[in-house]
């Protein structure tokens, strides 16, 4: 990591109809890092995302991808981005090895090299086998390690991943993991949301919590354990910071 | 069977067909998203309908001419609804995706087979609703000005019969649909594939057949069985109800009322059971023969496509032939193409010394099978992506990029079509070589023109969600893409029409007037559907 900043947003706001999503945010992520986002359902995690990386405009602010403007260059940060969204969209109909074999085409990956790469991946996510099979067959879990594959095919500088463990079995999740840390020491920024506090603890240089679209917290998972005092879980941080930490009051009013 | 659950659900399917949204983000808005605009619309549509064939066309006829139209209509109305509802449920209810199918909530509440026919059909005629407004609006005007309103009330009555057997029947289509693309689960292989299109292509093909009357009739007359056998023809009995009674035979109406009502029993049992059998479609996994990873870009490549559209293009042709939901894609030019060859024997067809009025019909049956085919796949182009469009909304490939590669995944299916019926028309109308040669580029350049059109209407009305009922083009899309198709054709092929029956124009002026009039158009539509598309890359998947 050197300290370079790879992504910046800088007072953004997005609103779709009357409800604002996104307030005001400013966020700096630094080249190479892993930066995870929090945040309860609706707070904002997926429309950031989708704001970096060019799918959708903010209403005001600025947003900075490597040099480039996603409203201005969509396309020079798509090249740059791999992208999963929080719920695999895959083409059903195709085999897995069809599925990738578009996205390596689509995204222009040189076709000495792609056999490999999708080779190698298919491996390493213990999908070999079963690649000439239509994804309609697949598991959640096999579509989910299809989709990061898709992601990852195109070697991108920078992972934008919304839920990316999300019905994964332990094995494959502890490669993602294993897969971001590498990137990571290779240079590649990644931001992540995620509701595993673990998981986020376990791989994160910074987090960013957001609730109701506005960042309320920010810093490493140490940091923000401090917040909270000597020995809390990132999880009792997350309660706090989002006015969810009644939940045993809750609980006990449901169950009478 | 719980006729309590069934309207409900029949509620809910109403609701999710009139509130389905374009994507994610959509909420659904306006007054055409409220189920109770049908219920407006359809009185006012029968009104309207009924006020115009009064009073223009019932005061336009001849007396006599006007009772035996009205008479004609009044008796075949339940024959039409029937179709009506077929054609609906046809061309709007088969394009949910299995997989989303198999996982509705449906399937897991406790809601018998019977319960989801009834709702199901419950929903049909209820969209249907202002079609039927529309048919029986006109046989009322007729009726009024004939004096013939008895007949038309009797009509109208039975109509819902017609309605009923055709929801009925298409019910049936798709629980055979279910088990026909089940049947190839975890079968392997490319054949596989094919076989299973062919057979849900088939299963739509005869079952639309066995329910459309005119088929039947066409059928009955190619036997020479003579008009007196369509007494046996079971789905024109609610017609004969209406026909029995005019001529005053009141046993006889109460003959084909009781034998209406067994083939509606019959057919409410069938649909049950196939549902009860196949109940929902099971996600079908097939494997397929090991493909190499494409090197290079063969063929698409020497076409001026570069790698990202090449892969468009290839995983589109794939979608039509192996997606279940395409079938009926596949299978309405068949039925266009099935009732031309019906009306006109092939033994006429071949026949050199007839004359080239009895094979018009026919040919331009065929011509219109092809332009069907590419409306189809045109304006379901970007719906059919459903909410896998997020794939190329984030990848670097630019609406231009993108529409040059779905305008090609449109015409490279067509234009073997578009080949086999200049072939026809050299075998059957006996056109010289060098006619047929000239007919290519000008039946090119108005199908580019249509594919263009339908893109850009496509984009538009794309519904990417495939939540609830949804299909690949909002209905009002559907109805837009459908007129502007008719338009698009005529526009294009105007010149040619000036020439021919006016004269006002030389032949060869007409003939690169026609292309470029043609060129001018899809240059027009393809700047539309860009700009369409442009605003798909702001849209919420």
């Amino acid at each position: 990591m050197d300290g370079e900043i790879a992504v910046s947003l800088k007072g953004v706001n997005r609103s779709f109809g009357g409800n604002r999503a996104v307030r005001d945010l400013d966020l700096e992520i630094k080249k190479g890092s892993i930066h995870g986002l929090l945040g309860p359902n609706g707070s904002g995690k997926s429309t950031t995302m989708k704001m970096v990386m060019g799918l959708l405009k903010p209403d005001s602010g600025a947003i900075d991808v490597y040099g480039k403007d996603p409203r201005r260059d969509p396309m020079g940060v798509k090249r740059i981005v791999g992208y999963v969204p929080e719920t695999s969209r895959l083409y059903e109909y195709l085999t897995g090895l069809e599925y990738l074999d578009f996205i390596a085409d689509v995204y222009g990956v040189e076709a000495e090299v792609k056999e490999e790469r999708i080779y190698e991946f298919l491996e390493a996510f213990g999908l070999d086998g079963r690649e000439n099979e239509m994804i309609s067959g697949y598991s959640h879990g096999m579509k989910q390690k299809t989709a990061l594959i898709g992601a990852l095919i195109h070697r991108p500088r920078l992972l934008i991943l919304d839920e990316p463990l999300g019905g994964l079995d332990p094995k494959s999740a502890r490669i993602v993991k294993d897969i971001l840390l590498r990137l990571s020491r290779e240079g590649v920024t990644t931001i992540f949301s995620t509701h595993i506090m673990e998981i986020a603890d376990a791989l994160c240089d910074r987090i960013s919590v957001l609730y109701d679209g506005e960042k309320i917290g920010e810093g490493s998972p140490k940091e923000l354990r401090e917040m909270a005092g000597s020995g809390s879980t990132l999880e009792e941080v997350f309660l706090l910071l989002t006015g969810a930490d009644d939940v045993a009051d809750i609980v006990d009013a449901l169950m009478g | 069977m719980n006729l309590r659950n069934a309207l409900r659900l029949a509620w809910i399917f109403s609701l999710s067909a009139s509130r389905e949204k374009r994507g994610k983000g959509g909420s659904p808005e306006g007054l055409a998203r409220r189920p109770i605009t049908n219920l407006v619309a359809s009185p006012i549509t029968f009104t309207l309908t009924a006020a115009f064939t009064y009073l223009v066309m019932g005061r336009s006829l001849e007396p006599i001419t006007l009772r035996a139209v009205a008479y004609q209509f009044c008796v075949f109305m339940p024959a039409f609804t029937m179709f009506m509802s077929m054609v609906y449920s046809l061309m709007t209810e088969f394009s949910k995706p299995g997989n989303a199918a198999s996982i509705d909530m449906v399937n897991w509440l406790p809601i018998q087979a019977g319960d989801f026919v009834v709702a199901s059909v419950v929903t049909t005629i209820y969209f249907v609703l202002p079609m039927a407004s529309l048919l029986l609006g006109f046989a009322f005007g007729l009726s009024l000005v004939a004096g013939s309103l008895g007949l038309w009330a009797l009509g109208a009555a039975v109509s819902v019969l017609g309605c009923l057997l055709g929801a009925l029947a298409l019910e049936m289509a798709r629980g055979a649909m279910n088990r026909a693309s089940g049947a190839f689960s975890g079968v392997g292989g490319q054949w596989a594939v094919i076989l299973r299109m062919l057979l849900s292509v088939s299963i739509i093909v005869v079952i639309s057949t066995i329910f459309n009357f005119s088929m039947m009739i066409q059928i009955v007359s190619w036997f020479s069985l003579g008009l007196e056998a369509i007494r046996f023809i079971p789905i024109l009995w609610p017609s004969m109800i209406v026909l029995e009674l005019a001529s005053g035979d009141l046993a006889g109406s109460a003959v084909y009322a009781g034998l209406s009502l067994l083939l509606l029993s019959a057919v409410y049992v069938a649909s049950v059971r196939v549902r009860a059998a196949y109940w929902a479609p099971a996600p079908v996994s097939l494997k397929m023969k090991p493909v190499r990873i494409s090197r290079s870009r063969g063929l698409l490549g020497l076409l001026g496509f570069d790698s990202g559209q090449a892969a468009i293009i290839r995983k589109d042709l794939r979608s039509l032939v192996r997606r279940r939901e395409m079938a009926s894609i596949l299978a309405v030019p068949v039925m266009v193409v099935l009732m031309g060859l019906l009306g006109t024997p092939p033994s006429v067809l071949l026949d050199a010394s007839a004359p080239l009025e009895s094979k018009t019909t026919f040919l331009f049956q065929c011509a219109m099978a092809v332009v069907v085919l590419e409306l189809q796949i045109a304006l379901t182009a970007f719906g059919q992506e459903r909410e896998a469009f997020m794939n190329l909304m984030a990848a670097p490939m630019d609406a231009g990029r993108l529409l040059r590669a779905k305008a090609a995944s449109v015409l490279i299916p067509v234009a073997p079509a578009l080949l086999i019926l200049v072939a026809l028309f050299g075998r059957v109308a006996s056109v010289d070589p060098a006619s047929l040669i000239a007919i290519i580029p000008l039946g090119f350049t108005t199908l580019l023109a249509v594919a263009s059109m339908e893109l850009a209407v496509g984009a538009k009305y794309a519904v990417f969600s495939s939540d609830g009922q949804s299909r690949f083009v909002t209905l009002e899309g559907t109805i837009i893409g459908l007129l502007l198709c008719v338009a698009t054709v005529g526009g294009s092929l105007s010149p040619l029409g000036l020439h021919y029956t006016l004269g006002y124009v030389g032949a060869p002026i007409a003939y690169v007037l026609t292309l470029a009039l043609a060129m001018i158009i899809s240059g027009v539509c393809l700047m539309a559907a860009r700009v369409e598309l442009e605003r798909l890359y702001e849209f919420d998947y």
